[in-house]
């Protein structure tokens, strides 16, 4: 099945798919039931290393299926149980098409190797689950004020260090850095960030048009890039 | 783990250093970086240049701690280290690799993870393309404007097309180490915001990495892309197009355009490129910050109350880990987890930043430390988590394994003062160097001076305390760097006790090191203080220190007596200074003597000299400027006659073996810093007893093949004399001490790199320290010296005669001998006052051709050269002078030529001045504007005036009449002068100046009624003490060299 595209809406899984690149277009809408995320949630708020390993997994792999024996396996939505695969419908217009079988084994598999596809089917995902679980630790024991709690124990309200523009600023936060023990230290964000560009290159005809008087700047621009990245990927 | 890795991007190389300040620890550090090799044989230190490099970078002085309210800042230093080139970068990050770093036995600096991370990602850019023309400013990353015209670079850097792709760069940017900032100024970006600035550094290393790998694409384009350069025509083609012909070369080369072009281009490229940072900058509103947080944990005992006895608990303690929220841009944001999960927000505005999702990020902070510390993971199997209770071995584990994995990725670790690195109790030793070592050698080599060793014993100490050696092995016995010492838990060093063990072996009754080694000790107050390794807390120097150190009232241990030879009374202070030089001569120390002008350090020189001479057979040099040749000769004729002094000047002097064998006849050789240079052959030939430099600023320019000569000569002891306040004059400073103690304040490069930023005070004490056993500068407002001076010193400063002098000189006095015998009466007192008014003047300066100024004109005589090296010693003092002379044309002669010299020009009062131009001069000069040098005529300024601002006067000629004299000097020395005032006569040798003074000494009591009318009374000489009277002498050094 190539070129499936699969849409959450609440209540319903939309699969967009062609089985070649000549035949047309069709979707198939899959039922979802109501489902209960008590006992998920509560899992989840009773374990931060649980909730954590949970929020890590990516919504966008392919590949990142729980163990069946996982705490959190039991606790997901089960296919079986909310899929309504006797309901599904095809804008083919055909009466018994074969489409409808092969978007449920399809979404069946998908479903298996990421969960956070089930919780979209419904109607959940990170952020809705990151604030059910964080506003059940924040009822448990709630603050009265929090803004004064905070600022008494951050100081006052300042300007951000950041914003002023004078040199002793930086040798001012050098210094508290270097207090802490930090001076070498990258941000906590470094090992999280993957740098994975989206491959959008400059618009070469807007060079061209800088260059009015010049001939071939675009191509030369293209050949240069073209040779770079051939240079870099052989 | 003995060496240390860090590095910082400049601009256009990637800065590597040590942190290290000391040469021989920098030297070391680049022998074993250069050999760091990696996978495929990249070596890239290997021939990396070495370069120093201004970086706030932190050295932590014991002593120095900010007050309350001074707001800390980390100060700039110059650091030596290796720049390695965009090449050289590129291979190293490329190869990073962490294992084979400590393998090398370095200790690297975290940020080096980040610059492979970067270079990854702008290999990223390279692999999808995303490469884009820019135009920048070259003196943006450290090139120089040439002219008016700003300096241009065209090159490739990163496109950035899209919202996901900037915000991936900003992150990587936001994600920098601190110490990325911490050379900022060398890219010019220090008035931007942190992230900005961060942005930039992190452009400008993406730009050229990226520029340097498009450019080898170019080069291999070659034929192909020549057809698209642009037929440029200067003045007629925009600017455009040499930009992008700039930009299809192989090589980045500069170009220039008008301000205006460079705008216009810099805002097209960037507009077109959606250039990142200056779309930033536009964008750059007075809006709330985003904030980041990081997670900070906080370890401490845990208290519990319990009715256990105290050893119970102290042999089973337990710690709580606290976890935190602390804002990485903002560390003063320190929120207790429990608080964050009470918050009902997700967003948390604090300080002017909001912090978003925090919850779910200190959730995620805390679950990839999880990852690196099973003691964490322990905590995380609960709600709300806030941390909890560690066991001892728990925490034990914790410290030893998951702490250091914690802090490099980005974790605050907040302990027990006592058990951070910085609070760890640190071993030390304590020092007591209080003697001399028995048996000063190296070997068969007897050590001298600086090098002679000092014995001194050791006491080891912890944090501070004395500890027993007992103490001290018993702590090394443990297995956990947590122990129970003297009632209170402390962590402890264990690598770092026993060296201390280790070295306390080596020195077990008593050590040995270098005087030199032990002064540098004393000097440094931070953590280089280090001895075989081991750092010294302490160290008592104090007994072996005070016979050099000049203590203001006394010298201790000091038995020289006075020679009886010296004809003539030390003061007090000078008595104390010859009793310094005699102990520095005793232990073969180089001396500074570096008393105020006017406090006779000749004579202590001399005093010593003469004390020298009955120990030992050799002869002493003297070198002085050739305008002092004189003063020594009378000096040492005056105090020393015993002296047999040769005078190596002139061109009849000796040379070769005639100087070899026939110097040793005398105990005093005089000669002059040109000579040393030039007959440097057979002036290093000699093994001196002593060498003297008078006026040693004149080898302040090391380089110079004089100063060079100066080094090599052979003495037993080097004595300096000067009456500039040296110690702030650096450059001086080093070679002067290069020539008394070689090598004492290591090589001119360190020398400067270390004390030569004037942002390091702290190091300037140092230096200060240092050189303290060696220099004795006293001033004349000392209360102690001033007691021991008269209120009036009066000094006879001798100059030679030039060539051009000496000629004119003779030509007047033969022709007054050749006319004298056929006059008679009016006409011969006439011939007689007209020919010495000339000789008079001759003295002055040459009498034809006075309108010459600067060098040129000082050379032409001896007496204005003389004059110039008072003045520049009494304006370096910060002090003023009035100079008197009897002949307006040589006033004005004087006035034009130190408005040249000192670029202010002097006061000159005459007899054609107005009374208002004569009363606003003397409050100008009182009240201490314009020039502090007042040239007066004797005439009209002798009498009336009160000048008490001036506490020195020069007597450029003489009147002959004491009275004319006193009553001129008397214009500073009366009621409102504060100062000692030395009176300055200038006299030229062999001349009839030199003469007329002997004359007037020699008949001191009756030279008020001898010469009381003037210079009427030489007219009354015959003719045969007139021609002694006026004949030039052989005193006179007239020829130069």
């Amino acid at each position: 099945m190539k070129d499936a595209a699969i849409e959450f809406v609440r209540g319903q899984i939309r699969v967009i798919f062609k089985l070649d690149r000549f035949a047309s277009q069709f979707n198939i809408a899959i039922p979802i039931r109501g489902w209960d995320e008590t006992d998920l949630i509560s899992k989840l708020v009773d374990n931060s290393l649980l909730l954590y390993q949970f929020l890590e997994l990516d919504e966008k792999e392919q590949e990142c299926k729980l163990d069946s024996q996982h705490p959190l396996a039991a606790s997901l939505p089960q296919w079986e149980d909310v899929a309504i695969v006797d309901q599904v419908e095809c804008t083919c217009g055909k009466e018994h098409c074969e489409h409808r079988q092969a978007a449920i084994e399809y979404v069946h598999v998908a479903w298996q190797y990421n969960p956070w596809l089930g919780l979209q089917a419904v109607g959940w995902n990170k952020e809705l689950l990151c604030k059910a679980v964080f506003t059940k630790w924040s009822v448990a024991s709630p603050l009265s004020n929090p803004q004064q709690v905070i600022e008494k124990l951050a100081g006052p309200p300042t300007k951000a260090v950041t914003r002023s523009r004078s040199n002793s600023s930086v040798a001012e936060w050098l210094a508290d850095m270097a207090d802490q023990g930090h001076l070498h230290t990258p941000g906590p964000q470094l090992n999280e960030i993957e740098p994975k560009l989206t491959g959008q290159q400059t618009d070469l005809d807007q060079w061209q048009a800088l260059l009015p008087q010049v001939k071939g700047v675009a191509p030369s621009l293209a050949l240069i890039i073209n040779e770079v990245k051939k240079n870099f990927n052989s | 783990m003995n060496q240390r890795l860090y590095g910082i991007w400049l601009g256009e190389v990637l800065f590597c250093f040590s942190g290290e300040t000391s040469e021989s620890k920098i030297d070391r550090w680049t022998a074993q970086v250069r050999k760091m090799s990696f996978n495929a044989g990249v070596r890239p230190f290997e021939h990396a240049l070495l370069r120093l490099a201004e970086v706030r970078y932190p050295v932590r002085h014991v002593q120095r701690k900010p007050s309350n309210n001074e707001r800390k800042g980390l100060l700039g230093r110059t650091l030596e280290g290796l720049a390695l080139s965009v090449e050289d970068t590129w291979n190293l990050l490329l190869h990073w690799e962490e294992t084979k770093i400590q393998a090398s036995g370095f200790e690297y600096g975290a940020e080096f993870n980040y610059w492979s991370k970067a270079l990854r990602f702008a290999i990223s850019l390279l692999e999808q393309g995303q490469i884009v023309p820019m135009a920048h400013e070259a003196n943006q990353i450290g090139g120089r404007r040439r002219g008016t015209q700003p300096m241009m670079n065209a090159c490739f850097g990163p496109y950035f097309g899209n919202q996901h792709d900037e915000d991936l760069f900003r992150s990587l940017a936001v994600a920098m180490p601190p110490i990325g900032l911490a050379a900022s100024h060398h890219l010019k970006i220090q008035n931007d915001s942190i992230e900005m600035m961060q942005m930039v550094v992190l452009h400008s290393f993406l730009s050229t990495m990226i520029d340097y790998k498009v450019r080898q694409s170019i080069v291999g384009l070659g034929a192909k892309l020549k057809h698209s350069k642009a037929d440029y025509r200067r003045g007629y083609s925009p600017i455009h197009e040499l930009w992008w012909n700039h930009l299809l070369s192989s090589q980045p080369q500069q170009f220039q355009g008008t301000a205006q072009e460079v705008e216009h281009l810099m805002e097209e490229t960037a507009k077109v490129g959606n250039h990142i940072l200056h779309k930033e900058r536009a964008e750059l509103k007075e809006t709330e910050q985003v904030g980041t947080i990081r997670l900070c944990l906080r370890l401490e005992p845990y208290q519990v109350q319990t009715d256990l006895p105290s050893e119970v608990v102290q042999s089973n303690p337990q710690w709580q880990l606290n976890f935190l929220a602390e804002g990485v841009e903002d560390p003063a944001v320190s929120i207790p987890a429990h608080i964050i999960w009470s918050l009902s927000e997700q967003e948390l505005s604090l300080r002017g930043r909001v912090y978003h999702h925090v919850q779910q990020n200190l959730l995620l902070r805390l679950g990839k430390a999880a990852k690196l510390s099973p003691e964490i993971k322990g905590l995380l199997a609960s709600p709300r988590p806030v941390g909890g209770i560690l066991e001892a071995e728990e925490v034990f584990n914790f410290l030893s394994h998951s702490a250091a994995l914690l802090h490099k990725n980005g974790v605050t670790l907040q302990m027990p003062s006592s058990w951070s690195k910085e609070g760890r109790k640190k071993a030390s030793i304590k020092v007591k160097a209080d003697h001399w070592a028995q048996g000063d050698t190296a070997g068969d080599k007897p050590l001298f001076g600086v090098e002679q060793l000092v014995s001194f014993q050791s006491d080891v100490m912890l944090d501070g305390e004395v500890v027993t050696v007992q103490e001290l092995m018993e702590l090394s016995a443990s297995k956990s760097p947590l122990v129970f010492f003297r009632g209170r838990w402390i962590e402890i060093n264990l690598k770092e006790i026993k060296q201390v063990l280790k070295f306390m072996k080596r020195h077990e009754q008593h050590g040995t090191m270098s005087f030199r080694e032990l002064m540098h000790l004393k000097a440094l107050e931070d953590e280089t203080r280090l001895l075989d390794g081991v750092y010294v807390e302490d160290i008592d120097a104090g007994n072996l220190l005070s016979q050099f150190v000049m203590n203001k009232e006394q010298m201790k241990d000091c038995d020289r007596h006075v020679p009886s030879l010296l004809k003539g009374t030390l003061r007090p202070y000078q008595e104390r200074g010859f009793q310094w030089l005699s102990v520095m001569r005793k232990f073969q120390f180089g001396a500074l003597l570096a008393d105020d002008m006017g406090l006779g350090k000749t004579i202590q020189v001399i005093t010593v000299l003469l004390d020298n001479m009955k120990a030992s057979d050799s002869c002493c040099l003297i070198v002085c400027p050739t305008s002092l040749i004189g003063n020594w000769e009378r000096e040492l004729e005056r105090f020393a006659p015993h002296l047999k002094l040769y005078i190596h000047h002139g061109s009849d002097r000796l040379h070769g073996e005639e100087f070899a064998r026939k110097h040793e006849q005398y105990d005093v050789v005089l000669t002059t810093y040109q000579l040393v240079g030039r007959d440097a052959k057979e002036l290093q030939a000699v093994k001196w007893d002593t060498v003297v430099l008078d006026e040693a600023q004149y080898i302040k320019n090391y380089r110079t093949k004089q100063a060079q000569s100066v080094m090599k000569l052979n003495a037993i002891h080097r004595i300096a004399m000067t009456g500039t306040p040296v110690e702030n004059r650096l450059s001086e400073l080093w070679s002067i001490f290069q020539f008394l103690n070689p090598g004492y304040l290591g090589s001119h490069a360190f020398f400067k790199a270390r004390y030569g930023n004037n942002d390091q005070p702290d190091q300037l004490t140092v230096l200060r320290t240092l050189i303290a056993p060696f220099l004795l500068r006293r001033l004349k407002s000392d209360p102690l010296i001033r007691k021991d001076l008269p209120e009036k010193i009066e000094l006879k400063s001798y100059c030679t005669l030039t060539q051009e002098q000496v000629v004119q000189y003779e030509q007047v006095t033969s022709t007054l001998l050749s006319q004298i015998g056929d006059r008679t009466g009016i006409a011969r007192k006439g011939l007689v006052l007209s020919s010495l008014t000339q000789l008079k003047q001759i003295c002055n300066y040459p009498i034809q051709n006075h309108a010459q100024g600067g060098k040129a004109a000082l050379e032409r005589s001896g007496k204005l050269m003389r004059l110039a090296e008072l003045l520049d010693l009494i304006m370096d003092n910060n002090e003023a002078t009035l100079i008197f002379t009897q002949y307006v044309q040589m006033g004005q002669m004087l006035r034009e030529h130190l408005a040249l010299r000192y670029n202010t020009t002097p006061f000159f009062l005459h007899g054609g001045v107005t009374k208002s131009e004569r009363d606003h001069m003397i409050t100008q000069f009182q009240e201490g504007h314009g020039s502090p040098i007042f040239i007066l005529s004797l005439k009209a300024g002798g009498v009336g005036l009160n000048l008490t601002r001036a506490n020195h006067v020069i007597h450029y000629d003489r009147w002959w009449n004491p009275a004319v004299e006193n009553q001129a000097t008397d214009r500073v020395f009366r009621i409102g002068q504060r100062k000692n005032v030395e009176v300055h006569k200038l006299i030229s040798l062999g001349t009839l100046e030199e003469k007329i003074d002997e004359l007037i000494e020699a008949k001191r009591s009756l030279s008020e009624q001898v010469v009381g009318s003037g210079e009427q009374w030489i007219t009354e000489m015959s003719n045969d003490e007139l021609t002694k009277l006026i004949s030039l002498g052989a005193g006179n050094m007239g020829g130069g060299v």
